[in-house]
């Protein structure tokens, strides 16, 4: 029987999952700027680092930082652990709403 | 906005995921059927122009205008395409940036190749036929990599036809030429605009 705790906590929390959720888009060897991947999913600058800092605590996420001073520049990359972890909550949250103590 | 506190049920997070993967993916992607469209008009109107002023007996007395008329029109889809494909890839850095910025290569060198052959001394009646059937010839090879890199068959099928479209340019001369290349490049363009799906590089 699938139920909500077993929901990888890290994932689920609407920020982190739509963090997650949107650079799962990506090509596995692509990253996107802290700037774009802020602005696509219009969160505030603040809650941006909260979560992807929690993300890559985790080592969901792969943040680079390339320069220095005003040149440089943060990007984001979703790790293979954080698209399997994607990947499988996802599915987790399928197989809930298709099991037979459906919630919806 | 969503919020951050509240939690949605099971189907709300998974509607949300699958709206965030896809809004990603699609603002990363150029849309190809708008640069198709506008490729597409360009080459319409722009070889229709020239047909139309070509020859010593035109259709229309004004040959200047129909090369002025051509170059903006090229011009400004030149642009355009640049705008529209740098705003849409900004701040994707990887391996889709690398891929990008070789193909984006690929047009400026042969395209700067293509000047050079032509301010060489080619006679005014080559140039005459030279000049467009070259250049349609290079924009169906650079598709026909430009498919094969991205695996995308409507790319690919373009560059294709663009480039058969160029050989039966040349095989039927001038001045008909200008107009093989405004009906079949041109229309081939707005084909794959009105038949093709809005490419997505990101998640290939």
């Amino acid at each position: 029987m699938t139920d909500l705790s077993e929901l990888d906590p890290i994932i689920h929390s609407v920020a982190r999952l739509r963090i997650v959720a949107a650079l799962a888009a990506l090509s596995p060897q692509d990253s996107l700027t802290f700037t774009r991947l802020q602005s696509i999913l219009n969160l505030t600058a603040g809650n941006m680092t909260t979560h992807l800092g929690k993300l890559d605590e985790a080592g969901y996420v792969t943040v680079l930082k390339e320069g220095a001073g005003r040149s440089a520049t943060t990007t984001i990359a979703l790790s293979t652990r954080g698209r399997y972890a994607y990947e499988h909550y996802a599915a987790t949250l399928r197989s809930i709403l298709d099991g037979p103590n459906a919630t919806r | 906005m969503t919020s951050n506190v509240e939690m949605g049920s099971p189907a709300e997070m998974l509607a949300l995921a699958e709206r965030e993967n896809a809004n990603l993916a699609r603002r990363l992607a150029p849309n190809d059927r708008f640069l198709y469209a506008v490729w597409g008009f360009a080459w319409t109107v722009g070889f229709f122009g020239l047909w139309l002023t070509a020859g010593t007996n035109p259709r229309i007395d004004a040959r200047t205008a129909g090369f002025w008329i051509y170059g903006a029109l090229m011009s400004v889809a030149g642009v355009v395409t640049a705008v529209h494909i740098g705003g849409r890839v900004t701040g994707l850095h990887g391996r889709s940036r690398t891929l990008g910025r070789r193909f984006g290569a690929m047009w400026f060198v042969s395209f700067s190749a293509y000047g050079l052959i032509l301010s060489g001394s080619v006679p005014p009646d080559a140039m005459e036929l030279l000049a467009p059937v070259l250049a349609s010839f290079i924009v169906g090879l650079i598709y026909m990599a430009g498919g094969a890199a991205w695996d995308d068959r409507h790319q690919f099928a373009l560059g294709v036809w663009l480039t058969l479209v160029a050989g039966a340019a040349a095989v039927v001369g001038t001045p008909a030429h200008h107009l093989v290349l405004a009906i079949a490049g041109g229309g081939g363009f707005l084909f794959a605009a009105l038949l093709g799906t809005t490419r997505n590089p990101t998640t290939q």
